[in-house]
């Protein structure tokens, strides 16, 4: 028989344990320290947004670190060595420093990464960026925007599939893209050909009553059809993949054409 | 025969400048030719506001330096490091990063002016725009 007059010991170190725990989550609170975990980090190749992308922005110019992942990787490109390289238009997320206005799909050059890195932006309307256009015999500046005239290479279009869905990124706040469009552009320029090979499909509207007797289903004018984009890919590279919700309602798509 | 002892004393004058130089960091830091000084892009620094009285000489060989200066500035965490050589520069600076990966920071950056390498960490998200670490680098990189 246990002896009255001696507490149990069980319960005497449950308390000692959860005293234990409670103290090191105090401690752990406390240090600002280790405000930033210890762990794998973020490479960056130069600015970028911060999470969770609702305007501030890191304005690092240069390859730097940080603990925190990208939580929107559409506006990522993630390069071999896992560096993530922000493609995205910088003023439609918040951004306030220098800027070149662009439309549609360009070459843009990372001259910090190394080795130097060309990669392809694929936002179809009016943007910006803050590199200056690269080659520059490639551009043609006109009211002040920079028209990509040369030649897309075969792994623009390869990547064309799993790169687009940056056009799906809406700006913060009350964006407004630049107010250029395609019949601005000057001669020699294109849209790259893999852009009109969407998959379209016809649009029919539902009928006004259900389909019961008399009732036609309505096709819009001429036959018209409505481009589809397609799905976004899955998710790749590092880092969360969660789509953020659309930001403030109004705000324009960053990179489509002005209305 | 008694002998002699010669005794040397230091004028006191000179015993205390020297304790007030060293308290004050002023021993010439320890400087690689071929590269940038620290000494000049701490001057660097301070012709734009920044404090640096803080950062020392501190012993180089843990980043495979042949000098190198620690300390705090605007609150975050300055080290520069003079290299020989750009071999043993590309260790320092795989080092520094991995110790941010063992240790934690928020923001962390290493960048280069020839052979003289400068690593700024954050370590308490002061500075997370990174417009006071731009302001450091763009310093850095202009300086010669």
């Amino acid at each position: 028989m246990p002896n009255a007059s001696s507490p149990p010991a069980a319960p005497v170190a449950r308390r000692l344990l959860l005293t234990c725990a409670l103290l090191s989550g105090v401690a752990v609170s406390w240090d600002p320290s280790l405000a930033a975990a210890a762990g794998p980090l973020a490479h960056y190749a130069g600015i970028h947004p911060l999470n969770p992308h609702m305007g501030a922005f890191c304005v690092i110019e240069v390859p730097h670190v940080h603990a925190e992942w990208p939580p929107d990787i559409r506006v990522y490109r993630t390069l071999p060595n896992k560096t993530q390289v922000f493609v995205g238009d910088p003023v439609a997320l918040g951004y306030d420093g220098p800027t070149q206005t662009y439309f549609g799909p360009h070459p843009l050059v990372f001259h910090d990464l190394s080795p130097a890195e060309t990669i392809y932006c694929y936002l179809r309307g009016p943007h910006h960026h803050t590199q200056p256009p690269e080659p520059p015999a490639s551009f043609v500046k006109k009211d002040g925007v920079n028209w990509f005239v040369g030649t897309f290479p075969p792994e623009f279009d390869r990547d064309y599939s799993r790169n687009d869905w940056i056009n799906e990124v809406r700006g913060i706040g009350t964006y407004q893209p630049p107010k250029v469009d395609i019949a601005a552009a000057p001669p020699g320029y294109h849209l790259p050909a893999v852009l009109d090979t969407q998959a379209v499909v016809p649009v029919v509207a539902p009928a006004a009553n259900g389909g019961a007797a008399g009732g036609k289903k309505s096709r819009k004018p001429g036959g018209a059809v409505t481009p589809v984009t397609p799905p976004p890919p899955p998710s790749k590279g590092v880092g969360k993949a969660s789509k953020p919700a659309d930001k403030v309602s109004g705000a324009a798509p960053a990179g489509n054409p002005a209305p | 025969m008694r002998g002699t002892r010669l005794r040397h004393r230091l004028p006191p004058v000179v015993v205390m400048a020297a304790f007030c130089a060293l308290l004050a960091g002023g021993c010439r830091r320890k400087h690689i030719d071929g590269t940038v000084a620290v000494d000049a892009v701490l001057s660097a620094w301070g012709a734009k506001g920044f404090t640096t009285t803080e950062i020392k000489s501190i012993e180089p060989d843990a980043w495979s330096a042949g000098a190198c200066s620690r300390g705090p500035l605007a609150e975050l965490d300055v080290l520069m490091c003079e290299y020989a050589a750009d071999e043993t520069l590309v260790v320092g600076d795989g080092k520094i990063v991995k110790d941010w990966e063992q240790d934690g920071v928020a923001t962390g950056v290493v960048v280069r002016n020839g052979r003289t390498l400068l690593a700024i960490a954050d370590t308490k998200k002061i500075d997370a725009s990174g417009r006071t670490i731009m302001r450091l680098i763009e310093a850095f990189r202009a300086a010669r």
